[in-house]
């Protein structure tokens, strides 16, 4: 390798580190994203690297999709930000801990997600029927007090009678 | 034709006993006798047949049966040794089992398990068949061992009684020590006879045929004294735990937990007299161990001494019956001792079986009579209860004081003649010159027990029969004779009793006969029975019926059993059997225990909490890298990232 | 003016390079480069830290990061061009640093727009135009633009708590420096040469090669239109499907209102 390729392919790995560093260490969703875009930007110098070594096109054309790729990935990768944030309203990615085992250490680094209201689905009574199937019911569980006070006027009603 | 006799003598008792296991699980109470009863009659029937034919005969006959293991060096045959030993004892077992099981007819009828009192029954004469008729050491003991499982299942009858229960494991359990020892023994047999060069050839089984080990037994003797020594010992061992001689005598009296059947034919019989065949069988090897003998002729001694004055102070009729029957093993075993003096042993081995021929006769007659008893009185043994009977039961008071008379060894019957064999035997012994001392104590010690077997038997049989009569409330308000099918059998051993000592003894028969078997030394010269010995015996004998008289008549006119105190401590000792037991409890039977608890508490917190915390490693496993599954974004990159540096570096680096 | 320029440059250069007599006839980065990254993620890692805590630590870490500058800069030959280079390489290196220690969202963003320029720079400087004004329209344009929109619609308020304190900087360092070493390492253990040919790559395009300048745009459309048409068309077709992609998901976020 060339000495200018050298130093293109340092430069190159240094901007792509500087984006990885950043990808790992950041929690802002869309400061991750652009620690991405940061790291695409430094493979494609090193492509444009090799490709001045080479002396052949090889390497820019394969920028240039790299930046094709990337700003379908911007598009893309925005939208589905915004419809995230909206769901937890907050750009934190730590919000997205469903699939944990373990809880979070929240001790450590404080969450701001406001806390929601846990639906808990609210059980018949032992010894009474449910009227309604709860797959009929499409998780409107603030129903089912009123789904379980139906069943229950039936006897009510018997016991009157 | 001799092999179909000989074949069918053990195998009818296996046929009876699988159909009595299929009529057991269909819960048959009335049908199950017959298949057993048959079965027996028939290989009665053979055993007789196969002695008349015989009677000419001298020498062996080796039946082979089949080939059961042919791998490389190990070879076991299954195969039949006639003899006129083997035969004496036959008759006895498969004549008294016939007999026994007619009676068991009327005795075991109502009872929920009666196919299964075939069942064994049937089984345990088969396995005692084979056990006579084996050909092959290793054959006789796995027979052993089966004889001792019928015996475990036979006491064990009536389950759900804790006593029987426990009964019957002690039983199993001392005679399973016993027979390690016996194990012992065979294999060292088996290595040894290895060695010679009668022996070089054969498989490691076939070498314990008894041809070979008698053959091999002077060889043997003049390569390892010391170690025909030990095996005589460890032989010893074992037949000490079946015919139920101190220290091992424990499991006796226990026994009579089975019902009465089952002590009338096992434990007066047959299973207790293995032991005696083992040694008899093996007398021409035991020869060269004679100290090993007098040991065993010591243990006998000490037994008939012991279990004399323990059935003296018995309460429970049974009981006194297993006393006497260990205590007249004993004698079978002092006149085994006979055999280490040369010259003696045929005489001794003939002696032995002479009087295990009448005992066996005697002793099931005064077993059935005490069924009798039990029967009518409501299963109630214990004689404090009852007393005075013979208006009730005639017939049995006849046949039970037949039995007591043979017993007691009162001329003419039967154990008179037996017992005087043996003790002129040990008188002849006396005189020789290495173990003479030996043999003149146990003179001495023969002649006390005979003297205290008198006692107690006339005391017993007074007691129960003659005298105010005193029954139980269990018998009801009319307690009946037993049926006649239940004194057939009686009967005929009655007949026995009475007949088979003139018949055999003095006639000299038995002598003939035993004398044929192969590997007994010819007779020397003329056996002669001392005639003071006779006298004295007959005293002994009168003087203690005259004495047991007294005891009884007194324990029923006066109410306490004894007026001094030293004679109601001594009473208490042997009420407690000498606290033998108790010795046995605290010594070895607790510590086991102690050490089985621990073993237990072992297995259940150390073993099993070692498994189940290997079980919870994958757990543990799990915990550990459930941390890592954080669901968070950044930890999943940063242990992406992780990763791929630890990789590049790797790639880097080489 | 220009030559008084050249010649104090090169005078500072051999001032500079005098100071490591012998190593100016063969630059040898071994060692150096890893002194160099150390010295980079100290800095990096003392300025996030001090940035929030303490203006010591900051100091601190501005001091490391320019001292593995001038560590880079001593150690190489000097030419005009290589000059211009780290020029730009600083630039991009204060950038990517300010968009990693950055609070801010939007100074993050400006630092990251001041990197991908630098990036442009650098490629200008090896005559691939068209990637270097791609980039910047791309990246430095329409990525921020987007950017700065979602900020608008997402961001609640002012500074939000978990973009003070980053998360896990000593690790992510740590494997940073890690994977610029193993590069590095990597990169020295080819063997050094002036031409391709004693490299014995044989990758001749069709179109002719870049040695001359003017031609380096119309051949890389030659060569885009001819040997990689196939890829372009993936590329448009690309494009397309994540424009209805992005409208489609945009369109359900705003349905679940």
């Amino acid at each position: 390798m060339t000495q200018a390729t050298t130093h293109l392919v340092y430069f190159g790995s240094l901007i792509f580190t500087l984006g990885m560093v950043g990808f790992l260490t950041r929690r802002s969703l869309i400061l991750m994203f652009l620690s991405l875009e940061l790291m695409l930007a430094g493979v494609s110098i090193n492509l444009v690297a090799f490709s001045k070594q080479h002396h052949n096109y090889q390497g820019q054309v394969m920028a240039i999709m790299i930046l094709t790729v990337a700003a379908c990935e911007a598009a893309i990768a925005l939208a589905l930000i915004v419809s995230l944030s909206r769901r937890k309203s907050t750009l934190d990615v730590q919000a997205w801990s469903e699939l944990n085992e373990v809880p979070m250490r929240s001790a450590e680094l404080p969450m701001t997600m406001k806390d929601q209201t846990m639906h808990f689905p609210k059980l018949t009574t032992a010894g009474l029927e449910p009227s309604v199937s709860p797959a009929s019911v499409e998780l409107g569980y603030e129903n089912w007090d009123a789904l379980s006070q139906d069943s229950e006027k039936p006897t009510e009603k018997t016991q009157h009678a | 034709m001799l092999d179909m006799l000989a074949w069918t003598v053990p195998l009818a008792p296996l046929v009876g006993c699988l159909i009595c296991t299929i009529l057991a699980f269909r819960g048959d109470r009335d049908w199950a006798h017959w298949p057993a009863v048959m079965a027996l009659g028939l290989s009665a029937v053979c055993t007789l047949a196969l002695v008349f034919t015989r009677s000419d005969e001298s020498g062996i006959t080796v039946i082979h049966g089949y080939t059961w293991i042919d791998i490389g060096s190990l070879r076991l045959d299954i195969a039949l040794r006639l003899d006129s030993l083997c035969l004496t004892l036959l008759t006895v077992v498969t004549v008294v089992s016939c007999l026994v099981a007619i009676y068991s007819r009327d005795y075991m009828r109502g009872d929920p398990g009666y196919a299964r009192f075939f069942a064994v029954f049937s089984g345990f004469v088969f396995c005692m068949a084979m056990l006579v008729m084996a050909n092959n050491l290793l054959l006789l003991y796995a027979f052993w061992e089966g004889v001792g499982t019928c015996s475990y299942l036979l006491i064990g009858y009536y389950y759900q009684r804790p006593s029987a229960a426990r009964a019957a494991v002690k039983a199993f359990l001392v005679n399973r020590i016993a027979d390690c020892g016996f194990l012992l023994g065979i294999l060292l047999l088996s290595y040894a006879i290895g060695q010679t060069t009668v022996g070089a050839g054969t498989s490691i089984v076939g070498r314990l045929d008894f041809g070979t080990i008698f053959d091999a037994s002077q060889e043997l003797f003049n390569k390892y004294p010391d170690l025909v020594g030990w095996i005589a010992l460890l032989l010893v061992v074992g037949a000490i735990g079946k015919s139920a001689q101190f220290p091992l005598h424990v499991w006796l009296p226990d026994a009579m937990e089975g019902p009465t059947p089952v002590s009338a034919l096992i434990h007066a019989a047959t299973m207790v007299t293995a032991g005696v065949y083992l040694i008899a069988r093996m007398s021409p090897l035991m020869e060269y161990a004679p100290n090993v003998l007098i040991v065993l002729a010591w243990l006998g001694a000490i037994t008939s001494i012991a279990a004399a004055i323990m059935a003296m102070f018995q309460y429970d009729l049974k009981r006194v019956l297993a006393y006497s029957t260990a205590s007249q093993l004993g004698y079978l075993f002092m006149a085994l001792g006979c055999v280490a003096i040369p010259d003696m042993m045929t005489i001794a081995v003939m002696a032995a079986m002479f009087h295990l021929f009448t005992h066996a006769f005697f002793k099931a007659l005064l077993f059935l009579s005490a069924g009798n008893v039990m029967h009518a009185m409501g299963d109630v043994i214990d004689m404090r209860f009852f007393s005075g009977l013979r208006k009730i039961l005639p017939k049995t008071n006849i046949l039970f004081g037949i039995g007591a008379a043979a017993l007691a060894g009162l001329p003419p019957l039967a154990a008179f003649f037996s017992k005087d064999t043996i003790l002129s035997l040990l008188a002849d012994a006396s005189k020789d010159t290495d173990y003479g001392g030996h043999f003149t104590g146990l003179l001495i010690v023969g002649f006390i027990t005979a003297f205290l077997t008198a006692i107690y038997t006339s005391k017993t049989y007074f007691h129960t029969f003659w005298g105010k009569q005193v029954t139980p409330p269990e018998a009801g308000h009319h307690p009946h004779e037993a049926t006649t099918i239940m004194l057939i059998p009686m009967y005929c051993l009655a007949v026995g009793a009475i007949v088979s000592g003139i018949a055999l003894g003095p006639t000299g028969r038995i002598l003939d006969y035993i004398a044929t078997t192969p590997g007994m030394d010819a007779l020397h010269g003329e056996h002669h029975e001392a005639t003071w010995v006779l006298i004295a015996s007959t005293l002994i004998a009168v003087a203690g019926v005259g004495i047991g008289f007294r005891l009884s008549t007194v324990s029923t006119s006066h109410s306490k059993q004894t007026s001094s105190e030293v004679g109601f401590a001594i009473a208490e000792f042997g009420r407690n059997r000498l606290y033998i037991d108790t010795i046995y409890q605290t010594l070895i039977v607790a510590p086991a225990e102690w050490f089985a608890k621990w073993l237990g508490w072992f297995d259940e917190t150390v073993v099993d909490g070692l498994t189940q915390l290997v079980g919870q490693i994958p757990g543990l496993i799990g915990l550990m890298l459930k941390r890592m599954q954080t669901g968070m974004v950044s930890s999943y990159a940063m242990v992406t990232a992780c990763g791929i540096a630890a990789l590049a570096l790797w790639i880097a680096t080489q | 003016m220009e030559s008084f320029i050249h010649n104090s440059l090169i005078g500072a250069g051999v001032l500079l390079a005098q100071s490591d007599l012998d190593k100016v006839g063969t630059p040898d980065w071994s060692l150096m480069a890893f002194v160099c990254i150390a010295f980079g993620a100290i800095g990096y890692y003392c300025l996030q830290f001090g940035i929030v805590k303490s203006n010591v630590v900051t100091t601190v870490g501005i001091v490391s990061l320019v001292a593995s500058g001038c560590l880079v800069a001593v150690t190489q030959t000097a030419s005009l061009e290589l000059y211009v280079f780290y020029a730009f390489a600083a630039l991009a290196t204060a950038g990517g640093i300010g968009f990693l220690t950055a609070r801010q969202p939007v100074y993050a963003a400006l630092g990251f727009a001041t990197a991908i320029l630098s990036g442009a720079g650098v490629l200008f400087m090896e005559s691939a135009l068209f990637v270097a004004a791609a980039t910047m329209i791309v990246y430095a344009g329409a990525t921020i633009i987007i950017f700065l929109f979602v900020l608008m619609f997402a961001q609640q308020g002012d500074l939000s708590t978990y973009d003070v304190r980053l998360n896990r900087p000593a690790l992510a360092c740590v494997i940073g420096a890690i994977l610029l070493g193993t590069v590095v390492m990597a990169v020295q253990a080819i063997p050094e040469s002036d031409s391709i040919a004693g490299n014995g790559m044989k990758m001749r395009p069709l179109s002719q090669s870049t040695e001359s300048i003017p031609s380096s745009t119309a051949g890389l459309g030659r060569s885009m239109f001819t040997e990689y048409l196939f890829t372009v068309e993936l590329a448009g077709t690309l494009l397309l499907v994540a424009t209805i992609g992005a409208i489609a998901v945009a369109q359900r976020s705003l349905e679940a209102e």
